[in-house]
């Protein structure tokens, strides 16, 4: 049972008028919450299949809103989250941030769209190490029509040891660092974090490579031309060694790993990632064309009324307080 | 936007909080500053911090040791004008902030209209240091930006302005236009690759120089420096709009 948030009407007050955009609080157990955003444009006929945005590690759903925008103006519905133990508004801290409780958490508002908002299958978009914790659930998960991803991890234990620039994966939990700390901002749980890995069979590309080996859901992946954390040889292998389900490999030219860095390659990112949804929505056998494309004006206006519901509480508070 | 706030430092999004002295997005009709300040709100929590013209200093400075406190570090951007205005409130009342080598001050816009209270750039960094307690110079920025250009011009750890590679910039003779070698006070001049809205090929009236070889900082390439204004038009800029938005809200 998902609650409504109250204040919808203002959240819709300063959105873009042609996209309907709502907040809800999914029950997670043990009385936590994953806060959850919808977007979509109810002047035309929906697509299909909605489609689930995954934040990638470290960002917030706000980040991904100029692509629900592109997704919605296309026709999509769109639902994004924020996983708990992670940055952004749902339960948790980033520190205890584990592989599993990714999963669980993406599980969740899966299975949320399909019983709960009762679609018939639903599309997943997943950027960096959210697209690692995808491959897994498509593979285990019924009714999901089609997964795109960008920059996606399918050897986590190389990605980190790119990352980190120390590969800890052989390393006994009681020698482990307490804390590593990643983009100098976010510290994490180590022991927490590498039991889960090794408990649960995520530190290997070849698992990566059997959970899409048989799964029948299509895929598109995204490689960034310049992403030194996600090796292309790695993609292929995962994406090579699939014996059901349609692949589909792209190269977003120029990229790096983080898709934000350059404001010309992040359109590319909005633009081939809405075409792909669209390809794999309709069943074509290329990339799709997109509709329309969102103004810039309307993408910063949306953007900045995101981020600002997902300001630091201390700024919030300080602001209702001012005069 | 981000290649110019990277001459400042590479501030992760959770890492830094901005405070807006202007009005924010929605209050700003066409100041194009603001606009500019929008893009930076794309980026960074940012809390606009002038309300119906007024800027409530006590309110900013409880603000500022607010985020300090919480460990961020803070963006403080400003015309001029408004950050003295602050730091002769803070410095009056003798509130000193803790742990302010947080703290990045960022000009832009000009004094306009508040000429009479315009100090030197010496004379604003050691009230504005005072106050605010800040330990380097390099903490205060400044940063120069017109509507017609698409770029802003972002003062590196040197304080010299550095000129992007997709914009080319020179000082031109009043009279015939010609390029004047670096160094040489002049018009100034700009052609913006990255404007798509217009070609911008631009003479402006401002007269300043430009430099080249390898900057302090350790950077190559072109820097400009703005000297004064041509007094011959009307006065336009950001700071002059923002100032008369608080005239016209009072």
């Amino acid at each position: 049972m998902d609650t409504v948030n109250d204040s919808d009407n203002e959240h819709n007050r300063l959105t873009d008028p042609e996209l309907v955009f709502q907040t809800f609080e999914l029950p997670a157990g043990d009385g936590r919450q994953i806060t959850v955003w919808r977007s979509a444009n109810l002047d035309r006929a929906l697509r299909a299949a909605p489609i689930l945005i995954a934040p990638g590690f470290g960002r917030r759903m706000s980040a991904f809103s100029p692509l629900a925008h592109y997704l919605a103006l296309n026709g999509f519905e769109v639902i994004r989250y924020d996983p708990l133990d992670h940055v952004g508004s749902s339960s948790g801290d980033m520190v205890d941030f584990t592989m599993s409780t990714s999963l669980e958490s993406m599980r969740i508002v899966a299975d949320w769209m399909l019983n709960e908002r009762g679609f018939d299958g639903i599309g997943i978009v997943a950027t960096s190490l959210s697209a690692r914790v995808a491959y897994r659930l498509v593979s285990t998960m019924k009714r999901i029509r089609f997964l795109v991803t960008a920059v996606g991890v399918t050897n986590l234990r190389s990605t980190l040891e790119n990352a980190f620039g120390e590969d800890y994966c052989p390393w006994a939990l009681d020698k482990l660092p307490k804390y590593v700390q990643f983009e100098k901002q976010h510290q994490i749980d180590t022991a927490r974090f590498h039991q889960d890995c090794t408990e649960h069979d995520w530190w290997r590309l070849e698992g990566t490579v059997e959970e899409l080996r048989d799964c029948p859901v299509p895929v598109v992946t995204f490689i960034g031309s310049e992403d030194t954390w996600v090796r292309e040889s790695d993609v292929r292998a995962a994406f090579d060694g699939s014996r059901s389900g349609s692949r589909f490999i792209y190269t977003l030219a120029g990229s790096r790993h983080y898709l934000g860095h350059n404001a010309a390659i992040a359109r590319q990112f909005f633009r081939e990632i809405t075409r792909a949804s669209i390809m794999l929505n309709e069943g074509l056998s290329d990339l799709g064309e997109i509709e329309r494309e969102p103004s810039f004006s309307a993408l910063t206006q949306q953007s900045i009324h995101e981020r600002r519901l997902q300001q630091p509480a201390f700024l919030t508070t300080s602001m209702q307080s001012s005069p | 936007m981000r290649a110019s706030l990277g001459l400042i430092e590479e501030w992760h999004e959770e890492e830094l909080v901005v405070i807006n002295l202007g009005p924010g997005r929605e209050d700003t009709g066409n100041v194009w500053f603001q606009y500019v300040m929008s893009l930076i709100e794309l980026m960074y929590p940012t809390c606009s911090v002038v309300r119906d013209g007024v800027l409530n200093a006590a309110h900013v400075a409880a603000l500022l040791q607010s985020v300090l406190t919480e460990g961020r570090k803070v963006g403080l951007v400003g015309p001029p004008f408004l950050v003295l205005e602050l730091c002769q409130w803070m410095r009056e009342r003798h509130i000193r902030l803790e742990r302010s080598d947080r703290i990045t001050v960022i000009t832009a816009g000009g004094w306009k209209r508040h000429t009479g209270a315009m100090l030197p750039r010496p004379a604003f960094e050691r009230v504005v240091g005072e106050a605010l307690a800040l330990g380097a110079r390099e903490q205060i920025r400044d940063a120069f930006n017109q509507v017609e250009l698409n770029t802003v011009f972002m003062e590196c750890a040197a304080q010299q302005k550095l000129v992007p590679p997709w914009v080319f910039a020179a000082a031109r003779d009043a009279r015939a236009l010609a390029v004047l070698p670096p160094g040489q006070p002049g018009l100034m001049s700009y052609v913006d690759a990255s404007a798509k809205s217009y070609p911008s090929f631009l003479v402006t009236d401002d007269v300043g120089l430009v430099r080249s070889g390898p900057c302090p900082c350790g950077r190559a390439g072109t820097r400009v420096e703005i000297l004064r204004r041509l007094d011959t038009r009307a006065q336009k800029g950001c700071a002059l709009a923002m100032d008369g938005h608080r005239e016209r809200q009072r």
